[in-house]
């Protein structure tokens, strides 16, 4: 992440400051001290539980009206409290949308940037990775992760000389459709990685099994992607009424139902909704106040979608 | 499917549009080039075989390279992979037809029918279609300098050539309305399915009616 040099007390009162002399392009950052923050596995750190994702939302090109609205999304989500965003060069102009709205906005304290490693070509990845850093126009990245495995021992090799030069700070893994399970839960148990990256929603629950008492056990911190099943499943949900005892869960709707099943889950560390829209933004940050379901509430919450 | 579109179809329809307005007056040569080779083909000029092919070959090369490698690839990865097969496509159509001669205008009617209509279907169809969607017609998909109108107008200029040995032209052109129509499906945008479907249908209707 870039570090400014400022800080935070300094930051917000900029941003006010700016904000009063309508200066669009200064960071925002709400204070948000008791929002709910996971542990990054055996690391220590602390990070949002809600992280937001960049597949399709963010891959608007160079449409200027649309980069400038998703970079109220991205303004939305640091308001309130967000600070993971992740993305790919999978995912055509993402990086670089995200990368804008940075731009515009500055780029706040609380950024935790998670991006990918996605080439068959080793020798291109080193390449993928320096482009990374000039599209998000930042100075060191959080969160390195080799995409679907692919190529993963050469890009783990480069993206661990990378970690020692100091350019990024942890290192991880992703799969997605709960798909390569095994090749997975092989480089858990024998790789020194920081992160993984999985599918785990109320309905995809493979990880329940292996993966997520792994990342437990190995001190590994869960980013769990898909939440929403690419929109389907909060479609599906949004037919049916939210049932009265969603609010012991803590879920005053259904995003923020589908979300805190997910980040209750001890192993989980954040969940990465996509969205294009602010006001979704804002439903999916609701998640990071109130309370979490205990054990049985998330049986209950789950076996409720799963009949829906 | 849905993983290899990585784009809402309202981000893919804006596209277009900055593609055409950055590209103008690519288009407008376009049809003119197009016209020129129709005029051939009807007059039955003796060179009119080559400049059929060459022109074909233009509309798949400045396709792959313009649209494919420098606008699409922006959104998705696999443009550029789209792109060079574009290119592929033109360079062995210019070859074949262009270098080497073998686009001989057929006297079949039924194929010279299929070519004019075709032809049509890529000039006017998808400025149709985008205008009755409301997205206006600079978001239209544009003669021979959009992947749905070239994949027609290359399907078109088979049409008009005699003989079973330039089918094999029709494989890439398959290929791609197919994949162009199963997009546009995921999608769900409607506009999009009419140029692949007939594209597909000619093609299929070609190689049957040349193996009778």
């Amino acid at each position: 992440m870039y570090r400014t040099n400022f800080n935070r007390r300094q930051f917000i009162g900029l941003g006010a400051a700016a904000a009063a002399f309508g200066l669009a392009g200064v960071p925002v950052r709400a204070a948000a001290p008791d929002i709910l923050m996971k542990t990054v596995g055996k690391t220590g750190a602390r990070i949002p539980a809600i992280g937001m994702g960049t597949w399709i939302t963010f891959n608007v090109g160079e449409d200027q009206r649309l980069r400038d609205q998703r970079t109220e999304v991205l303004r939305r989500f640091f308001e309130m409290g967000g600070g993971m965003i992740d993305s790919s060069p999978m995912y055509g102009s993402s990086e670089a949308v995200v990368g804008y709205g940075l731009r515009k906005l500055g780029v706040p304290e609380g950024l935790f940037s998670a991006t990918k490693v996605w080439t068959p070509v080793t020798a291109h990845g080193k390449e993928q990775i320096d482009d990374s850093f000039g599209l998000w126009g930042v100075d060191t990245f959080d969160l390195f992760q080799v995409h679907n495995l692919l190529n993963w021992e050469d890009h783990l090799e480069t993206l661990r000389a990378e970690k020692a030069a100091g350019r990024i700070r942890y290192i991880g893994i992703t799969t997605s459709h709960g798909m390569r399970h095994d090749g997975m839960e092989k480089i858990m148990s024998s790789e020194d990685i920081d992160f993984v990256q999985l599918t785990y929603n109320a309905v995809d629950r493979a990880a329940e099994s292996r993966l997520l008492p792994l990342a437990r056990e190995r001190g590994i911190a869960v980013i769990c992607n898909r939440p929403y099943r690419r929109g389907s499943l909060i479609d599906k949900v949004q037919n049916h009424p939210l049932p009265a005892w969603a609010a012991e869960a803590g879920a005053k709707n259904w995003p923020e139902f589908l979300l805190k099943f997910i980040v209750s889950h001890p192993a989980v560390t954040c969940a990465i909704p996509a969205t294009s829209k602010v006001e979704h933004m804002t439903e999916n940050m609701g998640v990071l106040k109130g309370p979490l379901p205990d054990p049985k509430m998330r049986r209950r919450m789950a076996d409720h979608v799963g009949n829906l | 499917m849905d993983r290899l579109i990585p784009f809402t179809p309202d981000v893919y329809v804006g596209m277009f549009a900055r593609y055409n307005e950055d590209t103008w007056p690519a288009a407008a040569l376009a049809m003119l080039l197009g016209v020129v080779a129709l005029i051939c083909v009807r007059r039955r000029e003796p060179r009119a075989g080559r400049i059929l092919a060459f022109s074909a070959a233009t509309f798949w090369v400045w396709t792959g390279w313009a649209f494919h490698i420098h606008q699409y690839a922006n959104l998705n990865w696999a443009a550029v992979i789209f792109g060079w097969l574009f290119i592929a496509q033109g360079a062995v159509t210019a070859l074949w037809g262009g270098i080497l001669g073998r686009f001989a205008i057929t006297g079949d009617p039924v194929r010279i029918r299929i070519g004019y209509t075709l032809i049509a279907a890529a000039l006017i169809l998808h400025p149709l279609l985008a205008q009755a969607a409301g997205d206006g017609l600079m978001t239209a998909q544009l003669f021979g300098t959009a992947p749905a109108t070239a994949a027609l107008i290359g399907v078109a200029a088979v049409s008009f050539v005699q003989g079973r040995s330039v089918l094999w032209l029709l494989a890439w052109p398959l290929i791609w309305s197919a994949w162009d129509l199963a997009s546009a499906y995921t999608m769900a945008l409607m506009r999009d399915i009419p140029l692949p479907a007939l594209a597909i249908a000619a093609t299929v209707y070609l190689v049957f009616r040349a193996r009778r």
